[in-house]
C-alpha cells in the first residue's frame, strides 16, 4: 500500500515540476527570441492584393513588402494594386507618389470554332501538351488552343473561355499581372495599355489565302487598316497587321473597313462580318 | 555490440528493410498529406530528420537518466510527448529568430510533424531494441532516411499522377492509396534481411 501511494506521488510530482519547467522555459524562450517587425511592412502588406503573382519581381507580397521597407524599393511596381496600392503606401512611407501605367492582358485570336481544326486531338486537356503535338489541334499554328491554360493560372477570375471557344479576358478584373502571358504557349496575349480600346484579334502570320480557307476572322495582311489609319498606329509585318499601340485615338475606322472582321473596337472577340448566322450552326456541330 | 557492422545493419533495416511508412505503417496522415508535391515533400523530409533525431536523443536522455531511476517508466508516453512537443516548439522559437533562413524552409512543416506518429514511434522503438545512445541517433538517421526516401519517390509519382488521364472512380486519394499499397509491396520483397 505503501508503495503505491509513493508512486502516485512521485509520478505527479514529477509531472507537475516538468510541466512548470517547461511551461517557464518556453514562456522565457518566446520573450527572449521574439522577433520585432516593422509596423509599416505589416500596414504595406495590407494594402498589396495578396494574390503573389510575381509581377513585381519578387517571390510574393510580403518580400516585396519587405523589400519596399528595407531597400528602398520603388513602390510603383504593383501592377495588380495599380495607382491606388502606390499612393496608400506612399502615404506610409510618407513619399511622393508615383504614375502606374494600368495595363490589361489582351488575346490576340478570335478563332476558336470559326477556325477549323487539323486532327482530333484527344490527349490531355491542356494547352500546352496540344501545342507539343504537331503544333496545336488548330490548322492555324497561331490560333487560341482553347483549353485556358491561361485561364487556371489567373489569380483574379479575369480570364474565361468564351462561346468561341477562345480566351478572353474581362477587363474590369484584369490587374495585368502578366502570369497569362507567360502562361500562353502560343504566344497570343499581350498587355496593353488600357486606354487602346481598338485591336486587332489575329496572330496568323499565314499567307492571306490560306487564312481565309482555315479562318473566317483571321488577319489576311490586305493592309487596308494601315492605310486607312490616320496616325499611322498599325503597320504590316509578314501577312499581318499589328498595332504598335502608340497614338491609336481609337477613332474605329480600321474597324470598320477591314474585310474580314478581325478588328474590333472594346471587349469581346470578333464577330464574323460574312457569315454571322453561320457561327451559331457551326457551334452545333462541334459540340 | 556498438561496432560498425551492426550499426551497418541498424541503418540498412531502418531504412529499407523497416521501412517505417511502407512496412510499419506508422505516420501515414503526412505521408499522404504533405506528398502532393516534391518541393514540399523535401521540406517535410527535413523537417522529418531534424525533428526525429532531436526526439530520440531528448527521449533517450529522459528515460534512462529520470524515469528508470524513478521507477516511472509506465510514465513514458506523457512524458515523451510532453518533451518532444515542448523542445520542438523551443527550436521553432529559437530558429525564427537565429536562422531566419532554416526557419522558412522548415518551418511550416516543423507543427506539422512535432508529436506525429512516426516520432513517437520511433522513440518507443529504441527502447525496445534495448539500443545505446549512439546506436538510437543512428537509428533515428535511418528511420529518417526511410522516412524520406518513401514521401521523395511517393511524391515523384503523385506529380505523374496528377497529369495522368484516369477513370473518374480512381481520381484523388483512391489511386494515391492504390500506388502507395504497390510501393509497400515492392518493399516487402526485402523482408528478412537484418533484423532490427
Amino acid at each position: 500500500m505503501n508503495n503505491v501511494i509513493q508512486t502516485m506521488l512521485l509520478s505527479s510530482g514529477l509531472m507537475i515540476i516538468a510541466g512548470v519547467l517547461i511551461g517557464l522555459g518556453l514562456g522565457f524562450a518566446a520573450n527572449k527570441f521574439k522577433i520585432k517587425v516593422d509596423p509599416r511592412k505589416e500596414n504595406i502588406l495590407k494594402i498589396l492584393p495578396g494574390s503573389n503573382c510575381g509581377t513585381c519581381g519578387f517571390i510574393g507580397c510580403e518580400q516585396y513588402a519587405s523589400a519596399i521597407v528595407e531597400q528602398n524599393v520603388d513602390i510603383s511596381m504593383c501592377r495588380p494594386g495599380g495607382q491606388n496600392a502606390a499612393n496608400k503606401i506612399a502615404q506610409i512611407l510618407g513619399k511622393e507618389s508615383k504614375n502606374v501605367e494600368r495595363k490589361v492582358a489582351q488575346v490576340l485570336c478570335s478563332g476558336g470554332v470559326r477556325c477549323k481544326n487539323d486532327f482530333v486531338y484527344s490527349g490531355i486537356k491542356k494547352c500546352s501538351y496540344s501545342k507539343k503535338f504537331f503544333q496545336g489541334q488548330k490548322k492555324c499554328k497561331y490560333a487560341c488552343l482553347g483549353f485556358g491554360d491561361c485561364v487556371e493560372v489567373c489569380p483574379f477570375d479575369a480570364i474565361y473561355i468564351n462561346e468561341y471557344g477562345v480566351a478572353e479576358v474581362d477587363f474590369l478584373k484584369c490587374t495585368g499581372c502578366g502570369l497569362c502571358v507567360k502562361s500562353c504557349p502560343q504566344k497570343i496575349i499581350k498587355l496593353v495599355g488600357c486606354e487602346y480600346k481598338v485591336h486587332i484579334k489575329c496572330s496568323s502570320k499565314d499567307r492571306g489565302a490560306f487564312v481565309k480557307q482555315i479562318c473566317s476572322v483571321g488577319c489576311i495582311g490586305c493592309g487596308i487598316c494601315a492605310k486607312v489609319c490616320h496616325v499611322k498606329d498599325i503597320y504590316l509585318d509578314s501577312n499581318l497587321a499589328v498595332m504598335k499601340y502608340d497614338k491609336c485615338d481609337n477613332c474605329k475606322v480600321c474597324e470598320t473597313k477591314c474585310p474580314t472582321g478581325s478588328i474590333i473596337f472594346g471587349n469581346g472577340t470578333a464577330k464574323d462580318k460574312k457569315k454571322l448566322g453561320q457561327t451559331n450552326l457551326e457551334l452545333n456541330l462541334v459540340k | 555490440m556498438n561496432n560498425s557492422s551492426t550499426l551497418f545493419a541498424i541503418i540498412v533495416s531502418s531504412m529499407f528493410v523497416n521501412n517505417i511508412i511502407l512496412m510499419r505503417f506508422i505516420g501515414l496522415c503526412s505521408f499522404f498529406g504533405v506528398s502532393n508535391k516534391f518541393s514540399s515533400a523535401i521540406g517535410m523530409s527535413g523537417a522529418v530528420f531534424f525533428v526525429m533525431l532531436l526526439a530520440t536523443i531528448s527521449s533517450w536522455l529522459i528515460y534512462y537518466f529520470v524515469l528508470v531511476p524513478l521507477n516511472l517508466v509506465f510514465l513514458k508516453i506523457i512524458v515523451f510527448i510532453i518533451v518532444i512537443s515542448s523542445l520542438v516548439q523551443f527550436v521553432e522559437l529559437f530558429m525564427k529568430k537565429n536562422i531566419p533562413g532554416l526557419f522558412k524552409a522548415l518551418g511550416i512543416f516543423l507543427p506539422l510533424i512535432t508529436t506525429n506518429c512516426a516520432i513517437l514511434g520511433v522513440t518507443f522503438l529504441m527502447l525496445d531494441y534495448k539500443f545505446n545512445l549512439g546506436q538510437s541517433i543512428v537509428y533515428a538517421i535511418g528511420v529518417a532516411g526511410g522516412y524520406s526516401l518513401a514521401i521523395l519517390l511517393f511524391s515523384s509519382i503523385r506529380e505523374r499522377l496528377e497529369i495522368a488521364p484516369l477513370p473518374n472512380a480512381m481520381k484523388g486519394y483512391s489511386i494515391v492509396f492504390i500506388t502507395a499499397a504497390l510501393m509497400s509491396l515492392a518493399f516487402m520483397g526485402l523482408v528478412g534481411l537484418f533484423g532490427y
